[in-house]
């Protein structure tokens, strides 16, 4: 299989600090790919190193199958859309745009102009063109240099938090409209963030990074309801850790005791290859917990003091102490609220079919 | 609110008094008296002024000779910020893009030589050239501008945005086509005060002409001295004060023209920024 792109063991060490550790990726073309992670877990490293603007340690960056080592970034055919946009800041909106056609040896004035205009159109800039990019607002600075990377129409196109430095609502529409354009051109992408938000709504593939290292590739849907690591179902919304030992195992379903003493029943897939005493670490959602039926006879049925209680809307949390250490999340309908404040004793259920095995 | 006012202009007419009694004893009232000076008669160091004359101010103007010595000035100076332009330039870039430990050090390095008294320097620098020429003029003028030079160029310099240059490259362009294009033009206001500075200071360099001129290149500083304690025709040394400070001044602030257009085009685009960001409000 031809991958557009393809990284191969790579790594980056900056003397004893391991900054990324053996990254593997294949993103296939027109793919959208989202690397995912807080500040510090090589990201951006990754993303910089296969722009050619720093060198790996180790490994192999190929784009189209070419070996990119060595390669310095203008004779890699991609392009970048920066976190500050770093646009060049005495040339006019339109320079700016065609800067990197004018890099790939086009002189014609009438092309330039042409596609200059057409990318414009495109992404809504008509008509700034003599303009200073100090002379735009932000989110007109952003789409300039979105109309600077694409209009190369490049192999890979990267993104570093193009959106970080705009405000709420204008970046909740400009990530659809990054999507949409990039769907449109058939551009393969790499899409660097810490917003969970902002990488499940863009990406097709989405790859978690902790330390250095990706924890998981997957696809939107997936890394919700079936997140690999104890890190990611952490980072990539909220959820509860049960961490206990198997008691047993019967096909899908197995028992396992909790540290707090709870005795847990969970449906998941391979459960199979585990055995008795296994130590084990189950996730739920706080929307999966159901709250009430003190007194049936229902599985999983837990109760807890609440610690604290916060509204947030639509929902309500509940932050309950069970005996498992940390405080159990339990998100609750605002309109199927129970009656129970701060101190007062709470009863919920766990979803058996809602736990996630998570690796630790 | 009147309080606070009150508070802060009272404490502001104290710490002005010290440096305004400086600026107008030591500065002011000399160069007015200077001033006064060039226009008459002058008898001797202490007897009195004589009548009313032009003739200190037409006895330079009408002199070839002191047009040259002026042109020499302003000429080997302009060669000199020229030169500490181009030799500084590389050197401020590569300051900026070491590491802050390698930073430092090559920094104090470069300013090293302003530890050093400039009559000290300068006869380090006697051992080496011949002393009367030209070359060695030029070379003294561009030795004690270049620290400055350096000093000035690494601030704006520094300035420039990493990742701007970054894009460049990714933008598809090398090295030096991204610092034609991009690095170099914004530092041009940089290299402009860089320049000034250095110009200015050498078209007032006296310790260079005298030591490595040797008597034999004559600059506008070194000709007010020879009229001043040599001669003892202190009009004459006076007229040409007066009219090496106006030539000074007219250099010095040619300078400010380029600031007071770049302002303008700063003043247009805060205009336009303030339509875009409302135009911006509208869309949302």
């Amino acid at each position: 299989m031809d991958y557009q792109l393809e990284l191969t063991n790579v790594a980056k060490h900056y003397r004893d600090f391991i900054a990324v550790d053996n990254v593997d990726l294949q993103i296939k073309k027109g793919e959208i790919i989202s690397l995912l992670g807080s500040s510090g877990c090589g990201k951006t490293t990754t993303l910089r190193m296969i722009a050619g603007l720093i060198d790996p340690t180790r490994g192999t960056i190929r784009i189209q199958g070419q070996n990119m080592n060595g390669v310095p970034p203008h004779k890699r055919d991609i392009s970048m859309v920066f976190q500050n946009y770093a646009l060049f800041p005495h040339l006019s909106v339109y320079e700016n745009i065609v800067y990197g056609l004018k890099m790939r040896k086009i002189r014609d004035k009438k092309v330039l102009m042409e596609r200059a205009r057409e990318m414009m159109d495109i992404v809504q800039l008509s008509g700034v063109e003599n303009r200073l990019p100090r002379e735009l607002s932000g989110g007109q600075q952003q789409r300039v240099s979105l109309a600077r990377a694409m209009i190369v129409e490049p192999k890979v196109m990267l993104f570093d938090e193009p959106l970080s430095n705009l405000d709420a609502k204008l970046r909740e529409r400009t990530r659809v409209e990054i999507r949409n354009l990039l769907k449109r051109m058939n551009v393969t992408a790499i899409y660097v963030t810490h917003d969970q938000e902002e990488a499940l709504t863009i990406s097709d593939r989405i790859a978690v990074m902790n330390k250095g290292k990706i924890e998981q590739i997957t696809v939107p849907t997936e890394l919700y309801t079936k997140p690999a690591t104890k890190f990611i179902a952490g980072f990539v919304g909220h959820a509860n850790f049960f961490e206990g030992t198997v008691q047993h195992v019967d096909g899908d379903r197995i028992l396992v005791k909790s540290k707090g003493g709870h005795l847990i029943q969970a449906v998941v897939p391979g459960a199979s290859q585990l055995s008795f005493g296994k130590e084990v670490t189950l996730a739920i959602r706080p929307e999966n917990i159901l709250a009430g039926g003190a007194g049936e006879n229902r599985p999983n049925l837990v109760s807890g003091t609440v610690t604290a209680r916060i509204y947030l809307g639509s929902t309500v949390r509940y932050l309950v102490d069970a005996g498992e250490g940390k405080e159990i999340e339990i998100d609750l309908q605002t309109k199927h609220l129970v009656d129970c404040g701060e101190g007062d004793t709470i009863h919920f259920s766990l979803d058996e079919n809602n736990l996630i095995l998570v690796d630790r | 609110m009147r309080r606070e006012k009150d508070t802060w202009s009272y404490v502001n007419i104290w710490y002005l008094i010290i440096p305004l009694a400086y600026v107008t004893f030591l500065f002011l009232i000399p160069i007015f008296k200077m001033i006064y000076m060039s226009f008459f008669e002058f008898q001797g160091v202490g007897k009195a002024l004589g009548v009313f004359t032009w003739h200190n101010y037409a006895r330079f103007l009408m002199d070839p000779y002191y047009w040259k010595v002026l042109g020499l000035t302003v000429g080997l100076s302009f060669l000199s910020a020229v030169i500490c332009a181009v030799m500084g330039y590389p050197v401020a870039y590569h300051l900026c893009r070491v590491n802050a430990k390698a930073k430092h050090i090559l920094t104090a390095l470069s300013i090293l030589p302003l530890w050093v008294p400039i009559t000290v320097r300068l006869f380090g620098l006697m051992s080496l050239v011949e002393t009367g020429t030209l070359l060695a003029v030029e070379l003294g003028l561009v030795y004690c501008g270049l620290p400055y030079m350096i000093m000035i160029l690494t601030g704006p310099i520094g300035n420039v945005n990493r990742s701007v240059e970054e894009a460049s490259y990714v933008c598809g362009a090398g090295f030096w086509t991204t610092f034609f294009r991009i690095t170099f033009p914004l530092t041009i206001p940089g290299l402009v005060s860089g320049f000034m500075l250095v110009f200015a200071l050498n078209t007032a360099a006296f310790v260079v002409p005298v030591i490595l001129g040797n008597g034999k290149i004559i600059t506008m500083t070194t000709l007010i001295q020879q009229q001043a304690t040599y001669i003892y025709d202190w009009g004459f040394a006076a007229s040409i004060s007066v009219i090496f400070l106006i030539v000074s001044m007219i250099i010095s602030n040619s300078g400010k023209l380029y600031d007071l257009w770049q302002a303008r085009k700063a003043a247009r685009s805060e205009k336009l920024l303030r339509t875009a960001v409302r135009g911006e409000g509208e869309n949302l």
